[in-house]
């Protein structure tokens, strides 16, 4: 096993906008979810970060660093990788 | 192996079942498939149950000990056995008992499924079903279920030409299909204008592209065929069962508008029964949301890929159509109890093939066949019988 890192650029293969999500995720709709595929050929699932408006397959995106969760008001802050456009990633 | 028939059926009332807990709705069920089978509890060899998440919705593990305990049969210390395939555990039950009968282990063996899903806030429910799902590589990054399906409808329209139109019409066929049966929750008829004004769920999916949350519990008898008709007159065979996985995440499939988990169980079916897709005479398919019911179609063999929403706008999946697909409502308008679910298609197919499903009866139906997904397709099980 080698460890790999990915350049996390990547492409929307398919795309939701979410209206009604579970109570952990309520307060963020709506929101985007998608299909990505890596540059480096894998897919994974993630949101991304624009307006519904602006999604389109095939859009181009870029990882950020963002909160992904909170467990209330004095729990755990769960980090994570999110997506948004980024026209200009080669 | 030995040829295996049904040889009883039961159904709940599907619904918002306030007045029953999961133990009462399995006692109905259970005591209206024995009556029908006219067996009784000392002939009974084992029992399956398909069941979901009992710990999420009512708090509730160790299903199986529980159901055989208000059955009436704990005295009788039956093995019985609770199998879980998230919304495949119907479909699971159905296939364990079918091979505990044709391998010679058991006579007379009982298939059950329950959930009891109205008792939690919707929130809870959706995390729970959610479950179905990659939780460290979906659901941790906000997927739902009909987020899952959506991504599919989405790209299947994109690549085929699917219309919102075509996906409404599944709803608006299997809401017409559940009007005329008595146990669905839905009898009202709608029409494609409800389906694409409906509120947004998970874009382009609105909530009725979607299946609802449902109470209910459905149980099969079956039986060696060489002595079914010792119980019943009209014995119905199961000719096939198959069973097929595949990635548990959506984003690891080969293809996201195919589910290759119900390609290999249709394959391994049609090849059991020696039989073709254009055989079959009457279907229950897993329309957990609207594009499921397009995937099916196109993935079991009825249509060629990409033609699902075609030929389901042309009426070909209607009751007198090509093939009659989910005429007891489907999921979608007989309602989805997640582990009930793939035993109330045997129930249906059952009732087809006796010639006993009344109103949205298919003339002279000889052949059908039972289609049940687990997740986003991560399970599949497909079960042909015949009359």
């Amino acid at each position: 096993m080698e460890e790999h890192r990915f350049r996390g650029t990547g492409t929307v293969i398919t795309y939701t906008t979410i209206y009604s999500a579970t109570e952990d995720f309520e307060r963020l709709t709506p929101y985007n979810l998608a299909i990505i595929q890596l540059d480096e050929g894998p897919k994974l699932t993630g949101q991304v970060v624009c307006a519904p408006e602006n999604m389109k397959i095939g859009m181009r995106v870029r990882p950020v660093f963002r909160i992904l969760g909170k467990e209330g008001e004095r729990g755990i802050i769960y980090y994570g990788t999110k997506f948004a456009p980024a026209d200009d990633a080669p | 192996m030995r040829a295996v028939s049904i040889i009883g059926v039961g159904c709940t009332r599907f619904g918002e079942r306030w007045d029953s807990s999961l133990r009462d709705l399995v006692v109905e069920t259970g005591i209206a498939a024995i009556e029908d089978a006219g067996v009784t509890g000392e002939a009974i060899d084992a029992l399956y149950v398909g069941n979901m998440s009992g710990g999420r919705f009512v708090e509730q593990e160790h299903i199986g000990a529980l159901i055989a305990d208000y059955a009436g049969l704990s005295r009788l210390h039956i093995p019985s056995t609770r199998v879980e395939a998230a919304c495949a555990s119907g479909g699971l039950a159905l296939r364990e008992a079918f091979l505990a009968v044709a391998s010679g282990y058991a006579d007379i063996v009982i298939a059950a499924g329950v959930e009891k899903m109205t008792d939690v806030s919707s929130g809870v429910a959706a995390d729970a079903l959610a479950a179905a799902a990659d939780r460290e590589w979906e659901c941790f990054f906000g997927a739902t279920f009909p987020a899952l399906y959506a991504m599919i409808a989405r790209l299947h329209m994109r690549r085929y030409g699917t219309t919102r139109e075509q996906l409404a019409q599944v709803a608006v066929k299997n809401h017409h299909h559940g009007h005329m049966n008595p146990i669905a929750q839905y009898h009202t008829e709608i029409k494609v204008e409800d389906v694409v004004s409906s509120p947004l769920v998970a874009d382009p999916l609105r909530v009725l592209d979607c299946s609802p949350i449902t109470d209910g519990a459905a149980a099969v008898v079956l039986a060696p065929s060489d002595i079914a008709s010792r119980y019943c007159d009209t014995p119905i065979r199961i000719l096939a069962s198959a069973q097929a996985s595949d990635s548990l995440a959506l984003h690891d499939r080969r293809d996201i508008t195919t589910l290759d988990a119900t390609v290999y169980a249709a394959k391994k079916a049609f090849a059991q029964a020696r039989l073709t897709p254009e055989d079959i005479d009457v279907a229950e398919v897993h329309d957990c949301f609207t594009i499921g019911e397009i995937l099916a179609i196109e993935d079991l063999g009825f249509f060629p890929k990409g033609e699902g929403g075609a030929a389901t706008e042309e009426g070909r999946t209607a009751i007198g159509g090509d093939v009659a697909v989910n005429t007891s409502g489907g999921l979608k308008a007989c309602g989805h109890p997640v582990g009930a679910t793939g035993i109330k298609q045997a129930y249906e197919i059952v009732l087809q093939l006796r010639g006993e499903a009344g109103r949205r009866q298919v003339d002279d139906a000889e052949i059908g066949l039972t289609h049940n997904v687990g997740g986003s397709g991560g399970t599949a099980l497909v079960h042909i019988l015949s009359r």
